[in-house]
């Protein structure tokens, strides 16, 4: 099971989720690049400047630990990715947990996604205006020691500590991606977890992807909120355990 | 008043004021308020409800903290700020707008801790709310004050980029294309040109064009101005292309909607033009001494040489592939008295005009010493001499031969030149080293020149060539004289006319780059080839 982080934090998100899978599974906890304790260096602003390039990332991974019909667990963004991870190469993902998918974040004139264009410049400029965890004495602790994780503990907010100018770029390609028209092609058993009342990802999103990928299951959750495996965490864990 | 002092315990004081906890609460200098962990408020304090204009009962029970975010801040909220409070507990100094009742913002400082029930199990949330108006536009004023400083820089970086890249660039075309490509990225114009007036013709020539076809009514437009458009049209910058006395033009840059045109970003597209004019000036001179140099080069290299059926002679100039002005390489080969034939190649420093009218000057020279009866060693002799005078000669190289084609006897001398390769029939070529010395104007202690005799047997030959041929950055010069030896050994029966068109193939353009080279080859044709 792969369990992939959305925009904001790290893979410690799953940390009240994924223990429970550690008897029966070989569990796989990532943080994307840029976020965490990833190598800052492998960040790369062509390659990084779309979903696809996570993309590319996370089918590196499973490459590299020579993964195949894996559980990939993603959340909010992670969730889009594991999607074109899924339709790239379903013999390495096997089945697509999705925890709060949204595959467009920007209304039109057909679709809610509940987000205009002017909602996510304030978000940008919120980050803007709080550099968590991030200061040019703290950065080098962290880039520093990306193998001693306990350092970085000690550091307040380090959960989202990440660097501005990727940060900003992350939030860019997150909230302005459109990937409704993706839906459709996955063909792997896929699992929608929507959270009752998700300020992020409503439930008529979580609706239209269950819609839109054919043969998939959708649970709601009853949890408020965009983050259910920290609010919800064993309602998180029964819906994924009876999927899987 | 008279004997109180302020500040001590005394009826009245200070410290009964804060007697009422629930006066400490709701009048606080902080905003405060409690809510469940899925976000509903159920506690406020009156600081609170008269910063936001809300009414109690708007908010208790009603609304979630979230609900009076901004939708960005609702993001940032859910992204950061919950995930942050459930795994630390705590979240302190995020920095949020929170919305009011009237829709205007209140710019705020958030902390909040979470209080756990005895099993670990989140129970509420408490907040405290700071006003951060001030510190918010100060932060802002940062903010704006840093990006104008990095668009700044950027503008900069770019303008030295396109100066750097039209600086090297040859012609108008490349100038042009360059600087109209940067302009068009990075204002996002619709279309984006330069044009020159030919001066002679009296007409203007577009030069660059990119984008989008040029506004029909540019040419009504008032140039050297800045038209920021209306709803009608989009806004065009026109600028005249002005300064350097051999230049007149014009860019451009149109939009396809209207657009302000800032005071940095004037002044950008001005320094634009202002380099672009200075280059397309550079490049114009550099054209026109470059056409006046090839043409004299290639005047003087020109003329045909001698026929006699008893020898054959061939020559050929490959000017180098990296520089675009002329070298100063030559050949020579001209008829002396008593039957006898001067062959030359030289080589001067420096390219361009200076280099080819030294050239033609040395040229001359040689064959007005050669034709007088002077001997290899006191024509170079003589040319110390002339050189002193003629500074663009100086460090000139070049091999002289004085040949007998009836006898076969060569006398040959080379100031600071490579080494003749002898061709003997029946024996593997071999440099003739004797009768060298330094370049000219670097005379010899004795102020004497060597020169050295050889005989040609029938049928055999021997090629003068310019450096260009043999030297390679990257290695010393033996290795490319041993490369020659085994070029040649390879067109061994070739005739002169066939070596001099295979060797700079197979030793120099292959290499890629190459200076350049200019080789002559001479064959004593045997009484039987003769036709």
């Amino acid at each position: 099971m792969i369990f992939a982080h959305g925009f904001g934090c790290d893979q410690q998100m799953w940390r009240l989720v994924a223990p429970a899978f550690e008897a029966d599974h070989r569990v796989i906890l990532f943080d994307h690049v840029g976020a965490g304790g990833s190598d800052l260096s492998a960040y790369d602003v062509a390659r990084h400047g779309s979903l696809d390039g996570y993309t590319d990332d996370v089918l590196e991974l499973c490459r590299e630990l020579d993964v195949s019909d894996a559980v990939f667990v993603g959340h909010s963004v992670s969730a889009m990715i594991g999607v074109l991870a899924a339709i790239r190469e379903p013999e390495r993902i096997g089945k697509l947990v999705l925890v709060g998918p949204s595959p467009c974040y920007v209304d039109d004139e057909r679709y809610v996604g509940g987000f205009s264009r002017e909602d996510i410049d304030e978000l940008l400029e919120s980050l803007d205006s709080n550099f968590l965890g991030w200061s040019s004495a703290m950065a080098p602790v962290i880039m520093g020691n990306p193998d001693r994780p306990e350092l970085g503990e000690e550091l307040t907010n380090s959960f989202c500590r990440t660097d501005p100018e990727i940060a900003a770029q992350f939030a860019r390609v997150t909230f302005l991606s459109d990937n409704r028209g993706d839906l459709a092609g996955v063909r792997v058993p896929t699992l929608v977890l929507q959270c009752s009342d998700d300020a992020i990802a409503p439930p008529s999103v979580g609706e239209y992807v269950h819609r839109e990928i054919s043969g998939s299951t959708l649970v709601l959750l009853d949890a408020t909120g965009h983050c259910p495996n920290l609010s919800a965490p064993d309602q998180t864990v029964a819906a994924i355990r009876a999927f899987v | 008043m008279a004997g109180q002092r302020v500040g001590e315990h005394e009826p009245g004081a200070p410290a009964d004021l804060e007697e009422s906890a629930e006066d400490l609460y709701d009048n606080a200098p902080c905003g405060y308020l409690s809510a469940t962990p899925d976000g509903t408020i159920v506690r406020v304090n009156a600081t609170f409800l008269r910063w936001t204009g809300y009414r109690r009962d708007e908010l208790v029970e009603r609304k979630r903290f979230p609900d009076l975010l901004t939708a960005g801040g609702r993001i940032y909220h859910e992204t950061h700020y919950a995930p942050l409070l459930r795994m630390q507990g705590s979240v302190r100094e995020i920095s949020l707008d929170l919305v009011r009742a009237d829709g205007s913002r209140l710019p705020a400082l958030i902390n909040s801790q979470l209080r756990l029930d005895p099993d670990g199990v989140p129970q509420l949330v408490r907040t405290t709310v700071f006003e951060a108006t001030d510190r918010k536009r100060y932060e802002q004023e940062l903010l704006a004050a840093r990006n104008r400083e990095r668009v700044a820089r950027e503008r900069i970086e770019r303008l030295q980029r396109i100066t750097a890249a039209i600086a090297a660039a040859p012609d108008a075309e490349t100038i042009a294309s360059a600087v109209t490509g940067e302009l068009m990225a990075y204002f996002d114009a619709s279309s984006a040109g330069i044009a020159v007036t030919d001066i002679e013709a009296g007409s203007q020539r577009i030069v660059a064009s990119r984008g989008d076809p040029l506004p029909s009514d540019l040419a009504d437009r008032r140039p050297e101005a800045f038209d920021e458009g209306d709803e009608r049209r989009g806004a065009t910058a026109q600028l005249h292309l002005a300064g350097p006395p051999g230049i007149s033009g014009r860019l451009w840059l149109a939009f396809g909607d209207a657009r302000r045109f800032e005071a940095d970003e004037r002044a950008f597209i001005t320094a634009c033009a202002e380099q672009t004019a200075l280059a397309l000036e550079r490049a114009r001179l550099y054209e026109m001494q470059r056409d006046v140099a090839s043409t004299l080069q290639q005047s003087l290299l020109a003329g045909e040489l001698p026929a006699d059926p008893r020898y054959d002679v061939a020559w050929a100039y490959h000017p180098a592939v990296e520089h675009l002005e002329v070298g100063g390489d030559w050949y020579d080969a001209f008829a002396l008295p008593h039957d006898r034939v001067a062959i030359v190649v030289g080589d001067v420093v420096g390219r361009g005009i200076a280099a080819a009218s030294a050239m033609g000057q040395l040229r001359s020279a040689v064959r007005a010493l050669a034709s007088a009866g002077f001997g290899p060693a006191a024509v170079l002799e003589h040319l110390d001499s002339f050189v002193e005078q003629n500074e663009a000669a100086r460090y000139a190289t070049l091999a002289y031969a004085d040949v007998d084609p009836s006898s076969g006897r060569v006398c040959c001398a080379a100031a600071g030149h490579p080494p003749l390769l002898l061709l003997q029939p029946g024996r593997a070529p071999e440099y003739f080293s004797r009768g060298r010395s330094t370049p000219l104007g670097i005379a010899p202690a004795d102020a004497h020149r060597p020169q050295a005799a050889f005989h040609l047997d029938p049928g055999g030959g021997f090629l003068l060539y310019t450096d260009g041929l043999v030297e390679r950055r990257t290695e010393v010069i033996d290795a490319g004289l041993e490369r020659l030896v085994h070029a040649v050994e390879a067109h061994r029966g070739a005739t002169p006319a066939q070596l001099v068109e295979a060797l700079p193939a197979l030793l120099v353009e292959q290499s890629g780059t190459h200076d350049d080279v200019c080789l002559l080859s001479f064959k004593r044709v045997a009484p039987c080839e003769r036709s």
